[in-house]
């Protein structure tokens, strides 16, 4: 029982950590927080589903399309909606208040292009059977999610602080101007983090997508969650998410386990407050506080 | 010529003044007793429904529109107001159901309002330290915290079977039973709010919280204390939404969890931006329009949320003032093209 759970809580959490990431990355290029993550990771989902569970594509293949397709949603959508509000001198509220409408949008328009069934997802390895640890089984898609995050999150974390391109993005975070001074399209960078968090979305989405199924409603049943993650590890840092989603998942699957289900999702967004209340900066230190 | 002119705006402000009595007053007394029209009582229901929202966006208003803090968990606010009320005032649930004694509706709604109003204090306690993305966070989450307890917590709140027949509204002795009385109480209700926040507006405490809006250091510097004025925004807002909500209560006598998700909260929010948010007109435009479309969109009810989404992104991009704004620079355009034909 314990080790099935706790297997199943790293999975769930490494399920948070991949949008928690996605958060944290346009959040340090950006400075802006993104609601519309989770409904990128749903339509990344359903993308894959098309490609490998419809049309019978290579898994290789259909992931790498729905990413690069994602890439661009995410690039045609800072550029359209976001770039246009902040070079018109909006303020922070309006930007947040564009991705929820955004949000909904991409969340109806999911709905309309496939439908608000739930869809599932063929498994990914079919040679490979489930295998035991420690007397409980486990799925390979689950063990997959759980490599996945782990990489994502050092990658990210590596390309942000080793490349150039990457200390660009964060340049461009702290002072536009200056970033621009120094030579950086901080326009140009901007748009390719959307991409790439977009893209990072689709992964989360097609990886997780085995383990929970795809349905519309995909990106809010995970999106609040990841949130409370983000937070609860301190926003905008790399490692904080992924140990703050862990946490969550830990917490979510074992007090559905010990205490019971209905209580589960009270217990966690309770928590979220709690870390909203008294430790909003989280594990790893963000800042959060008004001026 | 000044004078002429101020002639002129106060006759376009008669006119609007009759447009509005005709609409608000004479065409319900028409749909309900039949005359011109045919009785429709299902019409009556949906201005009622108007008058409740245009309240909670009021309410959002004061918080969004003139402090500049934003808020997506008024869903929340509407829940508490809503329940609270049903539980105190129902003969078989709650209060009701434990000491056997029940509150008439009309002081429980004024007794959930000020629970909602207790509510919205402690949002506000660690709110107002936060930047404006981790606010918008903190409020989703605690609208999903009052989701999560109404729905999880059957004993109390019968769970997602929701409650029924919860009484109507006793004023004095006449019974609020059909849609054209409470129709009319809510007018009042109505004008009562929008005279309250014309008030807090224009006050001190109004001038204050316009002042944090624009500018926390600027206000701060001039000695404005922006923790109280934000306590208090959110306090009021709370207290508004909750009556809307215990309003709704009554009037629909069923309430259930579904009808305070999330989507609720971007609803006010559409319906503030989209109307125009930091003035009287603008939240009553917006509950009425989308109110309004989303019956005549009924034949495209999976395009609903796609619409309100739209809306709400057009409105962000192209009518940072709402719809409200557009109406006015539209006057303020017809008015200096006619001082200039008097001119020359």
């Amino acid at each position: 029982m314990f080790v099935n759970v706790l297997i199943g809580g790293l999975v769930l959490g490494c399920t948070y950590g991949m949008l928690a990431l996605g958060y944290s990355l346009i959040y340090q290029a950006s400075g802006y927080m993104n609601f519309t993550q989770p409904d990128l990771l749903m339509v990344g989902a359903f993308m894959g589903l098309t490609f490998f569970g419809t049309w019978g594509w290579p898994f290789a293949i259909s992931l790498a399309l729905a990413m690069i397709m994602m890439f661009l949603l995410g690039m045609a959508m800072e550029r359209s909606f976001i770039r246009t509000l902040v070079k018109k001198g909006a303020k922070n509220i309006y930007i947040v208040l564009a991705t929820i409408a955004l949000s909904t949008i991409l969340q109806n328009a999911a709905m309309l292009i496939w439908d608000s069934r739930q869809h599932s997802f063929p498994s990914i390895f079919t040679k490979i059977k489930p295998f035991k640890i420690g007397g409980a089984s486990v799925r390979p898609e689950g063990i997959l999610a759980i490599v996945v995050a782990i990489s994502a999150m050092v990658l990210l974390h590596l390309f942000l602080n080793k490349t150039k391109f990457g200390t660009a993005m964060r340049a461009s975070a702290q002072n536009k101007t200056a970033a621009n001074v120094m030579g950086i399209n901080v326009w140009q960078t901007i748009s390719i983090t959307y991409g790439i968090a977009a893209a990072l979305a689709c992964l989360g989405g097609v990886i997780v997508a085995p383990n929970l199924g795809v349905s519309m409603n995909l990106g809010t049943q995970l999106g609040m969650k990841s949130f409370a993650s983000a937070v609860i590890g301190g926003y905008g840092n790399m490692y904080g998410a992924i140990v703050g989603a862990l946490l969550i998942g830990l917490i979510e699957t074992f007090s559905a386990a010990y205490i019971g289900s209905l209580y589960k999702d009270f217990i966690v967004f309770a928590l979220l407050i709690l870390a909203m209340i008294f430790k909003p900066t989280g594990i790893f230190n963000a800042k959060v506080y008004d001026t | 010529m000044q004078k002429k002119l101020k002639g002129k705006t106060s006759a376009l402000n008669k006119a609007a003044i009759a447009v509005g009595v005709f609409l608000l007053l004479v065409i319900p007394a028409m749909l309900n007793f039949g005359i011109v029209f045919s009785a429709n009582s299902y019409l009556i229901f949906l201005m009622c429904i108007i008058m409740i929202y245009a309240i909670a966006t009021s309410g959002l208003d004061l918080l969004f529109g003139y402090t500049g803090q934003i808020s997506l968990g008024h869903a929340g606010f509407y829940c508490i107001g809503a329940y609270a009320s049903a539980l105190l005032s129902h003969p078989s649930y709650g209060l009701g159901k434990w000491l056997g004694i029940t509150i008439s509706p009309i002081i429980s709604i004024f007794l959930a309002a000020l629970l909602a109003m207790g509510f919205g204090i402690l949002l506000s306690l660690p709110a107002t330290k936060l930047v404006q993305h981790f606010l918008s966070l903190l409020t989703i989450a605690f609208a999903q915290l009052v989701y999560l307890a109404v729905s999880s917590f059957p004993e109390v709140t019968n769970g997602f079977l929701g409650i029924a027949t919860i009484p109507y509204i006793n004023l004095f002795g006449i019974e609020l039973d059909n849609n054209y009385k409470f129709y009319m109480f809510l007018l009042v209700v109505v004008v009562l709010v929008l005279v309250v926040k014309t008030n807090i507006v224009k006050s001190r405490v109004g001038r204050c919280f316009i002042a944090v809006r624009e500018n926390q250091l600027a206000a701060n510097g001039c000695g404005v204390d922006i923790r109280k004025y934000k306590i208090t925004a959110f306090a009021l807002s709370a207290f508004f939404t909750g009556i809307s909500g215990a309003l709704y209560a009554h009037l629909v006598t069923f309430i259930s969890p579904e009808s305070f998700m999330y989507a609720q909260s971007v609803i006010f929010l559409t319906m503030l931006v989209f109307g125009g948010n930091g003035n009287l007109l603008g939240p009553i435009l917006g509950a009425a329009i989308i109110t309004s479309s989303q019956e005549m969109l009924q034949a495209f009810r999976d395009y609903q949320m796609l619409i309100y989404g739209g809306l709400m992104l057009v409105s962000i991009l192209f009518l940072p003032k709402g719809l409200y704004g557009l109406l006015r620079q539209m006057l303020q355009f017809a008015k200096d093209g006619r001082e200039k034909h008097v001119d020359s």
